[in-house]
């Protein structure tokens, strides 16, 4: 047996209401769920000031770096962190071969 | 060079993906990676979008997918942006009475089962709008459910609640 459907509107509703996307109706409904739910009134407040922070204050800064990362090569669109692993490698594959190099050079 | 359209999609969706990423990693930061991780994922995709107009179910998923992914990595605290927490999952309760029960069980379930109960249970989606979200029938939503289910009857038999 399926459990009864949430008496909250879904992230999904929430989220398009806040764009504005949902049809007039939809829209309705919804308004009228959010003037007796303090819950969901409290999610959409949430996702409304967490949506401005980012406007405000990151989404300049975000699109500048994701640009960056789109006009480099595609092999060098690795994540910074996954980069410092691959050099990391890199790097003790090289120690360890100069220290074989010299142990097969000291015979 | 960025597409114009990828930019359309950014500036339309990117604030409320930001939100959205910040409330499954509860951290300012990674939400802000988890956004970035979201729109090159689209940009890379961008043959698929129609109109920008109707893309938010498809970013969703392409953005839930990410967090939760992410999730298993990021177990740091939020740091506050001066608003009230997300009493996030208010939906889980109604199904599974523990929230914790829930994200413990996720924590087990292959990524197909859990990127399906996350919408459903933590963000409240019917079943109608997870396959639309996800590109699946809604027998599949159904049927990946009731795996779920299945697994936490067993979890529970193991006294795990």
């Amino acid at each position: 047996m399926s459990p009864p459907p949430s008496p909250h509107l879904s992230t999904l509703t929430l989220d398009a209401l806040h764009l504005g996307g949902l049809s007039p109706e939809e829209e309705r409904q919804a308004r009228a769920h959010l003037a007796e739910c303090e819950d969901c009134t409290r999610r959409l407040t949430t996702t409304s000031s967490s949506a401005l922070h980012f406007q405000q204050a990151l989404q300049q800064q975000t699109l500048e770096q994701m640009r960056a990362r789109l006009e480099r090569p595609r092999s060098h669109r690795t994540r910074p962190a996954l980069r410092w692993v691959l050099l990391a490698l890199g790097a003790t594959a090289l120690a360890v071969g100069a220290v074989l190099a010299r142990m097969g050079g000291g015979d | 060079m960025a597409d114009k359209r990828w930019e359309e999609l950014y500036l339309a969706y990117a604030p409320l993906i930001y939100s959205k990423c910040r409330k499954i990693l509860d951290d300012d930061a990674s939400a802000q990676d988890a956004t970035q991780e979201t729109f090159i994922r689209a940009y890379v995709h961008l043959a698929k979008v129609r109109d920008v107009k109707e893309a938010l179910p498809w970013i969703y998923s392409i953005a839930t997918r990410y967090c939760l992914q992410a999730r298993r990595n990021v177990r740091r605290q939020a740091r506050p942006v001066g608003e009230l927490p997300e009493p996030q999952g208010v939906h889980a309760e109604e199904s599974f009475t523990n929230r914790d029960f829930l994200l413990r069980l996720l924590e087990r379930v292959p990524e197909k089962v859990k990127v399906v109960a996350w919408l459903h249970y933590m963000e409240g989606l019917d079943q109608g709008e997870v396959a639309r979200v996800l590109g699946l029938s809604r027998r599949t939503v159904v049927y990946r459910l009731a795996e779920l289910s299945e697994m936490a009857a067993q979890l529970r038999a193991r006294g795990d609640t």
